[in-house]
């Protein structure tokens, strides 16, 4: 599994794939828009770079180490979250997806480039956007292979 | 954002002469002659992603101010972005409880119903606020 989170296409953001517990909620705004996640023993930050409060929202996912968790509780304001998030994820942040209210997670992909909390989205907004045109060339091509209607 | 000594304590009433701001989206278009602007706020909860509550700020914050407290400062206000204000009071005179949840944002505030936030009680939600700010 490595750095990478396994993510099932339906699921919450913040309950990602199977066997993905929430363990920590570090911000929220009716929902989840930043906390830490658990899966076969290890554990995850995830937070919400676009959509807040839209119907439509991107998430990144990054692995964390031995001790992030605990060093993250013990932020007491929201500037010493913010600092202590762009810690622990610098560069960590490999997996992005996109979510959308009636559909959960509707497309995940990796990240060549790690990403930080607080970086711009746009590098994972184009990732997503690569991934989709993959899948769509991908149905095309399943769609040609079809054999014609009789 | 929090200070060393909250000001609020988590589950008190929030006073009935506050004013709270909802953070939304809105979808702007120009057609014909005419901009037309739908405004986005959320007015159900989603119990189906466990939502049991509805998070509003204490405060008549501008646009900017709403924003870097829900990006906890990393983003600039988008187009998109949108605020409407309410008064607490408002809100309590139909049966809603509105309590200081303050945790690294302090300004945090919960509102639940007493009964299942079904669509009519999402309607009556909805009604208590009056007044919509676009952003940039």
């Amino acid at each position: 599994m490595g750095d990478h989170l396994r993510i099932e296409q339906g699921s919450l953001p913040w309950r990602p794939g199977p066997g993905a517990d929430l363990v920590e909620v570090l911000h929220r705004y009716t929902h989840p828009l930043i906390g830490v996640i658990e899966q076969s023993g290890h554990q995850f930050l995830f937070w919400c770079v676009v959509g807040e409060t839209f119907d439509a929202s991107i998430w990144i996912y990054a692995r964390l180490e031995a001790g992030d968790l605990e060093r993250l509780q013990r932020t007491k304001t929201a500037q010493t979250l913010a600092d202590t998030l762009r810690k622990v994820s610098a560069g960590r942040g490999r997996d992005a997806v996109f979510a959308s209210e009636d559909s959960g997670i509707m497309l995940a992909t990796s990240l060549d480039d790690g990403m930080t909390f607080g970086d711009d989205p746009l590098s994972a907004v184009h990732a997503l956007k690569r991934q989709l045109e993959t899948t769509e060339t991908k149905l095309n091509a399943l769609r040609d292979t079809e054999p014609a209607p009789v | 954002m929090a200070s060393s000594s909250p000001r609020w304590q988590t589950g008190q009433q929030v006073d009935p002469g506050t004013v709270l701001t909802q953070v939304g989206t809105v979808d702007s278009q120009l057609s014909g002659n005419w901009a037309r602007h739908r405004f986005r706020f959320q007015y159900l909860l989603r119990t189906e992603q466990e939502e049991t509550e509805m998070s509003c700020y204490v405060g008549r914050l501008t646009i900017v101010d709403a924003v870097g407290l829900i990006s906890l400062g990393v983003r600039p206000v988008m187009p998109n972005d949108v605020v409407r204000y309410s008064q607490a009071n408002a809100l309590l005179n139909l049966g809603f409880s509105v309590r200081h949840t303050p945790d690294r944002i302090e300004e945090h505030v919960s509102i639940t119903s007493a009964g299942d936030w079904d669509p009519s009680v999402g309607e009556l939600f909805d009604g208590c606020f009056v007044e919509y700010v676009k952003g940039a």
